[in-house]
Protein backbone atom coordinates (compact mmCIF):
# COMPACT_ATOMS: atom_id res chain seq x y z
CA UNK A 1 0.00 0.00 0.00
CA UNK A 2 1.63 3.21 -1.25
CA UNK A 3 2.57 6.02 1.61
CA UNK A 4 3.24 9.42 1.25
CA UNK A 5 3.00 9.75 -2.59
CA UNK A 6 3.65 12.85 -4.40
CA UNK A 7 1.09 13.80 -7.69
CA UNK A 8 0.09 16.47 -9.37
CA UNK A 9 -3.40 17.43 -10.53
CA UNK A 10 -4.81 18.58 -13.37
CA UNK A 11 -7.37 20.98 -13.05
CA UNK A 12 -9.77 21.31 -16.06
CA UNK A 13 -12.42 24.64 -16.60
CA UNK A 14 -15.70 23.52 -16.69
CA UNK A 15 -18.11 26.56 -17.16
CA UNK A 16 -15.95 28.83 -16.00
CA UNK A 17 -14.71 27.27 -12.98
CA UNK A 18 -11.79 24.83 -12.55
CA UNK A 19 -12.24 21.37 -10.97
CA UNK A 20 -10.18 18.55 -10.32
CA UNK A 21 -9.98 16.27 -13.28
CA UNK A 22 -7.13 13.81 -12.95
CA UNK A 23 -3.65 12.98 -10.78
CA UNK A 24 -0.44 12.62 -12.30
CA UNK A 25 1.51 9.92 -9.71
CA UNK A 26 4.44 6.93 -9.75
CA UNK A 27 2.56 3.92 -10.48
CA UNK A 28 6.03 1.39 -10.57
CA UNK A 29 8.82 2.43 -12.97
CA UNK A 30 5.81 4.78 -15.08
CA UNK A 31 4.12 8.14 -14.19
CA UNK A 32 0.61 8.05 -15.19
CA UNK A 33 -2.34 10.05 -15.27
CA UNK A 34 -5.81 9.03 -14.23
CA UNK A 35 -8.48 10.36 -14.72
CA UNK A 36 -12.03 8.74 -13.36
CA UNK A 37 -14.22 8.62 -16.49
CA UNK A 38 -11.22 6.85 -18.14
CA UNK A 39 -10.82 3.11 -19.02
CA UNK A 40 -7.69 3.31 -17.70
CA UNK A 41 -4.33 5.77 -16.62
CA UNK A 42 -2.37 6.50 -19.47
CA UNK A 43 1.04 6.85 -19.47
CA UNK A 44 3.44 10.13 -18.98
CA UNK A 45 6.56 10.07 -20.74
CA UNK A 46 8.11 11.78 -17.95
CA UNK A 47 10.87 11.04 -15.66
CA UNK A 48 9.63 13.28 -13.02
CA UNK A 49 6.25 15.31 -11.80
CA UNK A 50 8.04 18.59 -12.42
CA UNK A 51 8.40 17.75 -16.02
CA UNK A 52 4.74 17.92 -16.42
CA UNK A 53 3.63 21.21 -18.70
CA UNK A 54 1.46 21.73 -21.44
CA UNK A 55 2.20 19.27 -23.61
CA UNK A 56 1.08 16.31 -21.43
CA UNK A 57 -2.55 17.80 -21.23
CA UNK A 58 -5.08 15.25 -22.62
CA UNK A 59 -6.41 17.67 -25.21
CA UNK A 60 -6.99 20.77 -26.44
CA UNK A 61 -8.89 22.88 -24.05
CA UNK A 62 -8.55 24.73 -20.43
CA UNK A 63 -6.19 22.66 -18.20
CA UNK A 64 -3.46 23.50 -15.90
CA UNK A 65 -1.29 21.52 -13.60
CA UNK A 66 -1.39 22.29 -9.86
CA UNK A 67 2.26 22.09 -7.75
CA UNK A 68 3.82 19.05 -7.00
CA UNK A 69 2.05 17.87 -3.72
CA UNK A 70 1.84 14.76 -1.47
CA UNK A 71 -0.99 12.56 0.01
CA UNK A 72 0.83 11.67 3.72
CA UNK A 73 -2.30 8.58 4.60
CA UNK A 74 -2.06 5.44 2.97
CA UNK A 75 -3.89 4.57 -0.24
CA UNK A 76 -4.99 2.10 -2.94
CA UNK A 77 -6.07 3.88 -5.85
CA UNK A 78 -5.85 7.13 -6.87
CA UNK A 79 -9.58 8.14 -7.11
CA UNK A 80 -8.57 8.56 -3.65
CA UNK A 81 -5.85 11.31 -4.07
CA UNK A 82 -8.97 13.21 -6.21
CA UNK A 83 -11.43 12.99 -3.46
CA UNK A 84 -9.03 14.37 -1.24
CA UNK A 85 -7.43 16.93 -2.99
CA UNK A 86 -7.89 20.81 -2.15
CA UNK A 87 -8.09 20.98 -5.82
CA UNK A 88 -11.18 18.94 -5.76
CA UNK A 89 -13.05 21.64 -3.52
CA UNK A 90 -14.74 24.31 -4.91
CA UNK A 91 -12.37 26.83 -6.17
CA UNK A 92 -12.18 31.02 -6.18
CA UNK A 93 -10.44 32.67 -8.73
CA UNK A 94 -7.87 34.76 -7.30
CA UNK A 95 -8.65 37.66 -9.59
CA UNK A 96 -12.34 37.60 -8.04
CA UNK A 97 -11.03 37.24 -4.73
CA UNK A 98 -8.43 40.59 -5.15
CA UNK A 99 -10.96 42.84 -6.54
CA UNK A 100 -13.64 41.46 -3.26
CA UNK A 101 -10.95 42.33 -1.00
CA UNK A 102 -10.35 45.54 -2.63
CA UNK A 103 -14.03 46.47 -2.49
CA UNK A 104 -14.28 45.30 1.28
CA UNK A 105 -11.58 47.55 2.49
CA UNK A 106 -12.91 50.49 0.65
CA UNK A 107 -16.34 49.31 2.15
CA UNK A 108 -14.56 49.41 5.40
CA UNK A 109 -12.51 52.79 4.96
CA UNK A 110 -15.97 54.35 3.92
CA UNK A 111 -17.90 53.41 7.56
CA UNK A 112 -15.17 55.06 9.35
CA UNK A 113 -16.09 57.78 7.94
CA UNK A 114 -19.99 57.97 8.38
CA UNK A 115 -20.74 57.58 4.43
CA UNK A 116 -21.95 53.57 5.26
CA UNK A 117 -25.39 52.40 5.50
CA UNK A 118 -27.85 53.67 8.34
CA UNK A 119 -27.93 50.02 9.22
CA UNK A 120 -24.76 48.03 8.73
CA UNK A 121 -25.03 44.84 6.70
CA UNK A 122 -23.07 42.02 8.23
CA UNK A 123 -19.49 41.69 6.47
CA UNK A 124 -19.30 39.36 3.81
CA UNK A 125 -16.60 36.57 3.68
CA UNK A 126 -14.55 37.36 0.57
CA UNK A 127 -14.45 33.74 -0.18
CA UNK A 128 -18.05 33.31 -0.13
CA UNK A 129 -18.45 36.16 -2.65
CA UNK A 130 -15.29 35.25 -4.94
CA UNK A 131 -17.96 31.90 -5.21
CA UNK A 132 -20.79 33.66 -5.94
CA UNK A 133 -19.41 36.08 -8.77
CA UNK A 134 -17.37 32.62 -10.10
CA UNK A 135 -20.70 31.08 -10.36
CA UNK A 136 -22.50 34.29 -11.91
CA UNK A 137 -20.43 35.37 -14.77
CA UNK A 138 -22.43 39.16 -14.40
CA UNK A 139 -22.24 39.04 -10.50
CA UNK A 140 -18.22 38.34 -11.49
CA UNK A 141 -18.13 41.34 -14.11
CA UNK A 142 -20.04 43.80 -11.60
CA UNK A 143 -17.16 42.58 -8.65
CA UNK A 144 -14.68 43.42 -11.52
CA UNK A 145 -16.19 46.77 -12.35
CA UNK A 146 -16.56 47.40 -8.45
CA UNK A 147 -12.31 47.25 -8.16
CA UNK A 148 -12.35 50.01 -11.00
CA UNK A 149 -14.40 51.96 -8.83
CA UNK A 150 -13.29 52.13 -5.60
CA UNK A 151 -10.93 54.70 -6.05
CA UNK A 152 -13.54 56.99 -7.16
CA UNK A 153 -15.09 59.00 -3.89
CA UNK A 154 -18.18 59.56 -5.86
CA UNK A 155 -18.78 56.11 -6.23
CA UNK A 156 -19.30 55.29 -2.53
CA UNK A 157 -22.57 55.44 -2.30
CA UNK A 158 -22.94 52.91 -4.90
CA UNK A 159 -20.26 50.92 -4.05
CA UNK A 160 -22.24 50.47 -0.69
CA UNK A 161 -25.31 49.32 -2.24
CA UNK A 162 -24.16 46.86 -4.07
CA UNK A 163 -21.67 45.49 -1.27
CA UNK A 164 -24.94 45.31 0.80
CA UNK A 165 -26.29 43.31 -2.18
CA UNK A 166 -23.57 40.82 -2.19
CA UNK A 167 -23.92 40.57 1.58
CA UNK A 168 -27.52 39.40 1.04
CA UNK A 169 -26.70 37.19 -1.45
CA UNK A 170 -23.63 35.74 0.39
CA UNK A 171 -25.88 34.78 3.52
CA UNK A 172 -29.62 35.42 2.53
CA UNK A 173 -31.08 34.30 5.78
CA UNK A 174 -29.10 37.30 7.69
CA UNK A 175 -29.26 39.73 5.08
CA UNK A 176 -33.26 39.58 5.74
CA UNK B 1 -18.39 19.98 -27.59
CA UNK B 2 -15.35 21.20 -28.61
CA UNK B 3 -15.44 22.32 -32.41
CA UNK B 4 -12.02 20.34 -33.23
CA UNK B 5 -13.84 16.95 -31.85
CA UNK B 6 -17.51 17.41 -33.61
CA UNK B 7 -16.22 15.44 -37.25
CA UNK B 8 -15.58 12.86 -35.25
CA UNK B 9 -19.43 12.19 -34.45
CA UNK B 10 -19.84 12.55 -38.49
CA UNK B 11 -23.03 11.00 -39.45
CA UNK B 12 -21.38 9.06 -42.20
CA UNK B 13 -18.39 7.86 -40.27
CA UNK B 14 -21.34 6.34 -37.43
CA UNK B 15 -23.05 4.77 -39.96
CA UNK B 16 -19.99 2.79 -40.97
CA UNK B 17 -18.97 2.40 -37.87
CA UNK B 18 -22.56 0.73 -37.36
CA UNK B 19 -22.59 -1.71 -40.59
CA UNK B 20 -19.12 -3.42 -38.70
CA UNK B 21 -20.67 -4.35 -36.02
CA UNK B 22 -24.10 -6.15 -38.20
CA UNK B 23 -24.49 -9.88 -38.73
CA UNK B 24 -25.74 -10.35 -41.84
CA UNK B 25 -26.93 -13.48 -43.55
CA UNK B 26 -29.40 -14.73 -41.23
CA UNK B 27 -32.49 -15.74 -42.49
CA UNK B 28 -34.64 -13.67 -39.75
CA UNK B 29 -32.81 -10.92 -41.24
CA UNK B 30 -29.60 -9.09 -39.86
CA UNK B 31 -28.41 -8.53 -36.11
CA UNK B 32 -26.99 -5.62 -35.06
CA UNK B 33 -24.71 -5.83 -32.24
CA UNK B 34 -25.06 -1.87 -31.98
CA UNK B 35 -26.09 1.05 -34.32
CA UNK B 36 -25.45 4.41 -35.13
CA UNK B 37 -26.97 6.05 -32.43
CA UNK B 38 -25.36 4.42 -29.75
CA UNK B 39 -22.33 4.89 -31.08
CA UNK B 40 -23.09 8.42 -31.04
CA UNK B 41 -24.47 8.58 -27.26
CA UNK B 42 -20.97 7.08 -26.53
CA UNK B 43 -18.98 8.64 -28.58
CA UNK B 44 -20.09 11.79 -26.94
CA UNK B 45 -19.51 10.49 -23.51
CA UNK B 46 -16.04 9.96 -24.85
CA UNK B 47 -15.56 12.97 -26.35
CA UNK B 48 -16.48 15.08 -23.32
CA UNK B 49 -14.07 13.30 -21.51
CA UNK B 50 -11.09 14.12 -23.74
CA UNK B 51 -11.11 10.49 -24.05
CA UNK B 52 -11.15 10.12 -27.92
CA UNK B 53 -7.89 7.32 -28.24
CA UNK B 54 -10.67 5.13 -27.15
CA UNK B 55 -12.98 6.20 -29.96
CA UNK B 56 -10.65 5.25 -33.26
CA UNK B 57 -10.71 1.30 -31.98
CA UNK B 58 -14.68 1.64 -31.34
CA UNK B 59 -15.23 2.96 -35.11
CA UNK B 60 -12.89 0.03 -36.25
CA UNK B 61 -14.93 -2.71 -34.86
CA UNK B 62 -14.09 -6.52 -34.05
CA UNK B 63 -14.15 -7.63 -30.48
CA UNK B 64 -11.59 -5.07 -29.78
CA UNK B 65 -13.74 -2.14 -30.38
CA UNK B 66 -17.00 -3.89 -29.44
CA UNK B 67 -15.54 -5.08 -25.43
CA UNK B 68 -14.76 -1.05 -25.27
CA UNK B 69 -17.64 0.12 -26.53
CA UNK B 70 -19.93 -1.96 -24.28
CA UNK B 71 -17.54 -0.75 -21.27
CA UNK B 72 -18.42 3.27 -22.16
CA UNK B 73 -21.64 2.73 -22.86
CA UNK B 74 -22.42 0.75 -19.94
CA UNK B 75 -21.23 3.07 -17.69
CA UNK B 76 -22.92 6.19 -18.83
CA UNK B 77 -26.26 4.31 -18.86
CA UNK B 78 -24.94 3.21 -15.27
CA UNK B 79 -24.75 7.31 -13.97
CA UNK B 80 -27.95 7.88 -15.52
CA UNK B 81 -29.85 4.88 -14.24
CA UNK B 82 -28.58 6.29 -10.81
CA UNK B 83 -29.92 9.93 -11.36
CA UNK B 84 -26.61 11.64 -11.76
CA UNK B 85 -24.92 13.07 -14.53
CA UNK B 86 -22.31 11.33 -16.49
CA UNK B 87 -20.87 14.71 -17.91
CA UNK B 88 -20.53 15.86 -14.75
CA UNK B 89 -16.84 15.64 -12.92
CA UNK B 90 -18.20 15.38 -9.36
CA UNK B 91 -20.39 12.42 -10.22
CA UNK B 92 -17.39 11.12 -11.71
CA UNK B 93 -15.22 11.44 -8.64
CA UNK B 94 -17.70 10.65 -6.33
CA UNK B 95 -19.10 7.59 -7.62
CA UNK B 96 -16.69 6.60 -9.50
CA UNK B 97 -16.13 2.80 -7.75
CA UNK B 98 -19.41 1.56 -8.89
CA UNK B 99 -19.99 2.74 -12.22
CA UNK B 100 -16.07 2.25 -13.41
CA UNK B 101 -17.02 -1.57 -11.97
CA UNK B 102 -20.57 -2.20 -14.29
CA UNK B 103 -18.51 -1.07 -17.10
CA UNK B 104 -15.85 -3.78 -16.53
CA UNK B 105 -18.14 -6.41 -15.58
CA UNK B 106 -20.69 -5.54 -18.87
CA UNK B 107 -17.08 -5.77 -20.69
CA UNK B 108 -15.50 -9.01 -19.16
CA UNK B 109 -18.92 -10.59 -19.43
CA UNK B 110 -18.66 -10.45 -23.29
CA UNK B 111 -14.94 -11.14 -23.40
CA UNK B 112 -15.72 -14.16 -21.38
CA UNK B 113 -18.54 -15.34 -23.72
CA UNK B 114 -15.87 -14.69 -27.10
CA UNK B 115 -13.23 -16.76 -25.50
CA UNK B 116 -15.64 -19.74 -24.93
CA UNK B 117 -16.39 -19.31 -28.54
CA UNK B 118 -12.88 -19.89 -29.32
CA UNK B 119 -12.40 -22.97 -26.89
CA UNK B 120 -10.89 -20.89 -23.71
CA UNK B 121 -12.20 -21.01 -20.40
CA UNK B 122 -11.17 -18.34 -18.33
CA UNK B 123 -12.17 -16.48 -15.23
CA UNK B 124 -13.68 -13.29 -15.07
CA UNK B 125 -10.45 -12.26 -12.74
CA UNK B 126 -7.90 -13.46 -14.97
CA UNK B 127 -9.68 -11.34 -18.16
CA UNK B 128 -9.89 -8.26 -16.31
CA UNK B 129 -6.23 -8.43 -14.96
CA UNK B 130 -4.72 -9.42 -18.30
CA UNK B 131 -6.87 -7.28 -20.33
CA UNK B 132 -4.44 -4.54 -21.82
CA UNK B 133 -6.93 -1.69 -21.70
CA UNK B 134 -7.35 -1.83 -17.97
CA UNK B 135 -5.08 -1.36 -14.56
CA UNK B 136 -3.86 -4.24 -13.45
CA UNK B 137 -2.26 -4.09 -9.99
CA UNK B 138 1.24 -3.62 -9.03
CA UNK B 139 3.38 -1.92 -6.18
CA UNK B 140 0.64 -1.56 -3.97
CA UNK B 141 -2.02 -0.06 -6.04
CA UNK B 142 -4.95 -1.32 -6.70
CA UNK B 143 -6.23 -2.79 -9.68
CA UNK B 144 -9.86 -2.98 -11.85
CA UNK B 145 -10.37 -6.28 -10.44
CA UNK B 146 -9.89 -4.68 -6.84
CA UNK B 147 -12.64 -2.80 -7.77
CA UNK B 148 -14.81 -5.29 -9.46
CA UNK B 149 -14.86 -7.37 -6.70
CA UNK B 150 -15.05 -4.97 -4.09
CA UNK B 151 -18.37 -3.17 -5.83
CA UNK B 152 -20.19 -5.86 -6.98
CA UNK B 153 -19.58 -9.25 -5.01
CA UNK B 154 -22.80 -10.76 -4.98
CA UNK B 155 -22.66 -10.26 -9.02
CA UNK B 156 -19.57 -12.43 -8.92
CA UNK B 157 -19.81 -16.40 -8.75
CA UNK B 158 -16.55 -18.09 -6.36
CA UNK B 159 -15.42 -19.93 -10.22
CA UNK B 160 -15.34 -15.84 -11.11
CA UNK B 161 -13.14 -15.34 -7.85
CA UNK B 162 -10.44 -17.82 -9.41
CA UNK B 163 -7.02 -17.14 -11.10
CA UNK B 164 -4.61 -19.48 -12.59
CA UNK B 165 -0.67 -18.99 -12.96
CA UNK B 166 -1.05 -20.74 -15.34
CA UNK B 167 -3.69 -19.63 -17.48
CA UNK B 168 -1.31 -16.06 -17.68
CA UNK B 169 0.04 -16.94 -21.03
CA UNK B 170 -3.14 -18.09 -22.65
CA UNK B 171 -5.32 -15.34 -21.42
CA UNK B 172 -2.59 -13.06 -23.03
CA UNK B 173 -2.41 -14.97 -26.27
CA UNK B 174 -6.53 -14.54 -26.13
CA UNK B 175 -6.13 -10.92 -26.18
CA UNK B 176 -2.92 -10.58 -28.83
CA UNK B 177 -4.77 -12.56 -31.22
CA UNK B 178 -8.08 -10.25 -30.91
CA UNK B 179 -5.78 -7.04 -31.52
CA UNK B 180 -5.80 -5.74 -28.14
CA UNK B 181 -3.09 -3.74 -26.77
CA UNK B 182 -2.64 -0.92 -24.21
CA UNK B 183 -4.25 2.26 -25.57
CA UNK B 184 -2.51 5.47 -24.58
Amino acid sequence: MPKAVSYRILERQEEGRWEAFAVAYRRGDRFVLFAPPWRSSRDLPVRSLEELSREHYPAAGEYRWSTVQAHAGEIRHPIEILRSSPAAQPQTDPHLLDAISSVLAFADRSGQSGDGPEEPEPAPDPEDLARLAADDPEFGAAVLAMRAAVTDPRMRPIVLQALAAFARAAHPKKGR
Amino acid sequence: MPPHTADLLDPAKLRAAASLYDWCGDALGDFQWTDAARLRYTGEYLIHWAATHYWNPVLAGGVRGYSLLLHEWSERKAYEAAGLDPMNLDAQTGSYYPMHARALLAEHRFLQTVALSMGSSFSLRELVEHNPHGDPPGDGWDGDWAVLSAELPNDLSRGDRDSDAGNTPLVREFYRRLGFERLN
